[in-house]
C-alpha cells in the first residue's frame, strides 16, 4: 500500500510539473499543443497500447498455447509499423492543416458530422467495457494485498480521472513515459529472476507441440481471426490514432514510430519468453502445472521475492492505468467535440473525463457477465471504422451515407456474429466485419457519386 | 507498392503456419523478422524531414 502511495505521489508530481503553463484551449488540453518530443510520444504510444493483458494474459496464453502467441503479437507489431510508416505522416499533416483534435473528426472531415458522431458513439460503446476491465484487473490485484475490491475500483478510477483532469494529454503522456519505464524494467527483472533462480534454459527440450505452429490452438483460422483486428489497431483504435497528432514535427513522429517499435519488440519478447520458460519449467517439474492460463502470472508472483512481487504488481497497475486514462481522455475529446459539438471550452472536456470515469467505475464495480466478452470484442467492433478512415485519407470526394451505413453494418456484423458465435464458411467474424463494412462503403460510395 | 509491401510482410509472418515450422527456430524466425522490419522502418523514417 505504501508503494502504491509513492507511485501515486510521483505520478501526481509529474502531472503537476507538466501543468506549468495554463491550459488555453482544447487543442492544448487534448493534444498538448501538438508539441511532444519523439521519446515521450513513443512511450505514451507504447504505454497506451500495451495494457495489463501483456503481463497477465499474454504470459498465460504463451504458456498454454505456445509460440503462436508470439507470432500473433509480432504480427500486430509489424502491422502497426507498416501502417504508421505509411499513414502517420499523412494523418499528422491533415490533423494540423484541418485543426483536427479528436480521432472522429478525421471521419467528419470528408463524410459529414453525423458520421463523426456515429464513430464517437461506437468508440464509446466499444471502449468503455475494455477500460472497465483494466480497472477490474487492478482492483483484483490490489485485493491480493488486502484492499477490498470496490475500494480498489474507486482508487484506480480516482487516479485515472485525477491525472487526466489535471494534466490533459501532456500530464498523461509524461506519466505514461514514467510508467512505461516501470513496465519494461519489471518485465526484464522478472524474466532474469526466472532464468537465474528457477533455471530456465531457453526452453531447449520443451515439448515440441508448444514450439510448433499450427497446433491445437493456433490454427490458421484462429491466427487470422485474432490478428485481423490487431493488425489495423493503429488506425481503428482512437486512443492510439490520436497520439499520431501530438509529435512536434515529422522527425519526432518518425522517432515515435521507431522507438515504439523497439519498446514493443523488447516487451513482447520478454513476456513471451517468460511464458515459454515457465512451460519448460513445468515440464521439468520446477513450476506447478497451471490449467487456467490467467493464473500463470499470479502463481509465479507467489514464488518471487517481495521486491520483485511489488515491482511486477506495480507494472501491472501502471499498464492498466496508462491504457485506461489515455482511453478516457480520448473518449472525452470525442464526447465533447463530436457528440456534443463543443470545440472550445476545456471545462466540457474535463467534465467528460469525470463523467466517463464514473461510468467506467460503475461498469467495473457491477462486473456484468458479458464484460470480458465485450472487452475482447472491442477491437473487432472498431474495425467498422476502417473504411471511413481510409476513405478520408485516400479519396478526394466521399459521401455521408457510405460512411454511416458501413459503420452500422460492420458494427452489427461484429456484435451479432460474436453473440451467436458465427463464423460463416469457416471465415472468422473479424474478417467478415471488415469485408462487410468495406463492401457497403464501396457500394454506397459508388451510388452516392 | 505499399500494398505489396503489406502483403509480403503478412505472408512472411505466416510462413511458420505454411511450412509447419517446429522447434526453437519458429521463435527466432518471428523475432528476427520483426527485428529486420524494425530496422527497415528506422532506415525509412530517418529520411523524413520537416
Amino acid at each position: 500500500m505504501a508503494i502504491l502511495l509513492i507511485y501515486f505521489f510521483i505520478g501526481t508530481i509529474i502531472v503537476v510539473y507538466s501543468m506549468r503553463a495554463r491550459t488555453r484551449d482544447q487543442e492544448d488540453y487534448f493534444l498538448a499543443r501538438r508539441r511532444l518530443g519523439g521519446l515521450v510520444s513513443s512511450l505514451t504510444y507504447a504505454a497506451t497500447t500495451y495494457s495489463a493483458f501483456m503481463m497477465i494474459g499474454l504470459v498465460g496464453l504463451t504458456y498454454s498455447t505456445g509460440v503462436g502467441a508470439l507470432g500473433f503479437e509480432l504480427l500486430y507489431l509489424v502491422g502497426t509499423l507498416f501502417l504508421l510508416r505509411y499513414y502517420a505522416p499523412r494523418i499528422w499533416e491533415l490533423s494540423r492543416k484541418e485543426k483536427i483534435v479528436s480521432p472522429s473528426e478525421l471521419i467528419s472531415l470528408k463524410h459529414g458530422r453525423n458520421s463523426g458522431r456515429l464513430s464517437a458513439v461506437i468508440s464509446l460503446f466499444a471502449l468503455i467495457p475494455y477500460t472497465s476491465v483494466q480497472l477490474i484487473g487492478v482492483a483484483l490485484l490490489l485485493n491480493r494485498f488486502g484492499v477490498p475490491f470496490h475500494t480498489g475500483i474507486i482508487l484506480t478510477g480516482f487516479i485515472v480521472a485525477l491525472w487526466g483532469l489535471l494534466g490533459g494529454m501532456r500530464g498523461i503522456a509524461w506519466t505514461d513515459a514514467f510508467q512505461g519505464g516501470i513496465m519494461l524494467f519489471s518485465a526484464l527483472a522478472l524474466v532474469s529472476w526466472v532464468h537465474l533462480h528457477l533455471g530456465g534454459s531457453l526452453f531447449i527440450g520443451t515439448e515440441e507441440k508448444i514450439l510448433e505452429v499450427p497446433n491445437e490452438f493456433w490454427t490458421p483460422v484462429k491466427f487470422i481471426s485474432l490478428a485481423t483486428p490487431w493488425f489495423f489497431f493503429s488506425l481503428t483504435n482512437p486512443q492510439v490514432l490520436q497520439r499520431v497528432f501530438v509529435p512536434k514535427n515529422k522527425l519526432a513522429l518518425g522517432r515515435m514510430i521507431v522507438l515504439f517499435g523497439s519498446f514493443g519488440l523488447v516487451y513482447t519478447v520478454l513476456v513471451t519468453l517468460l511464458g515459454l520458460e515457465l512451460r519448460f519449467l513445468t515440464e521439468n517439474g520446477v513450476f506447478p502445472k497451471i490449467l487456467d492460463r490467467d493464473l500463470v502470472t499470479p502463481t509465479l508472483l507467489g514464488l518471487v521475492p517481495e521486491w520483485l512481487l511489488i515491482a511486477v504488481s506495480l507494472s501491472i497497475v501502471a499498464a492498466a492505468i496508462t491504457t485506461a486514462n489515455s482511453i478516457v481522455l480520448t473518449l472525452s475529446s470525442m464526447l465533447s467535440r463530436d457528440v456534443l459539438g463543443e470545440k472550445r471550452r476545456v471545462v466540457v472536456g474535463k467534465m467528460g473525463i469525470v463523467g466517463l470515469t464514473i461510468m467506467v467505475m460503475a461498469f467495473a464495480s457491477k462486473r456484468p457477465d458479458y464484460i470480458v466478452e465485450l472487452a475482447v470484442l472491442s477491437s473487432t467492433i472498431l474495425l467498422c471504422q476502417l473504411p471511413s478512415i481510409l476513405g478520408t485519407i485516400h479519396l478526394k470526394k466521399t459521401g455521408k451515407y457510405s460512411s454511416i451505413f458501413s459503420m452500422i453494418s460492420g458494427f452489427l456484423t461484429s456484435t451479432l456474429m460474436a453473440i451467436y458465435s458465427l463464423n460463416p464458411l469457416g471465415i472468422p467474424y473479424s474478417v467478415w466485419t471488415l469485408l462487410i463494412s468495406l463492401s457497403v462503403y464501396l457500394l454506397l460510395l459508388r451510388l452516392e457519386r | 507498392m505499399r500494398a505489396i509491401e503489406g502483403l509480403i510482410i503478412v505472408s512472411l509472418m505466416s510462413v511458420p503456419f505454411i511450412v509447419r515450422m517446429k522447434g526453437i527456430g519458429t521463435y527466432f524466425y518471428w523475432v528476427g523478422l520483426a527485428l529486420l522490419y524494425l530496422l527497415y522502418s528506422y532506415l525509412e523514417v530517418r529520411r523524413w524531414e520537416d
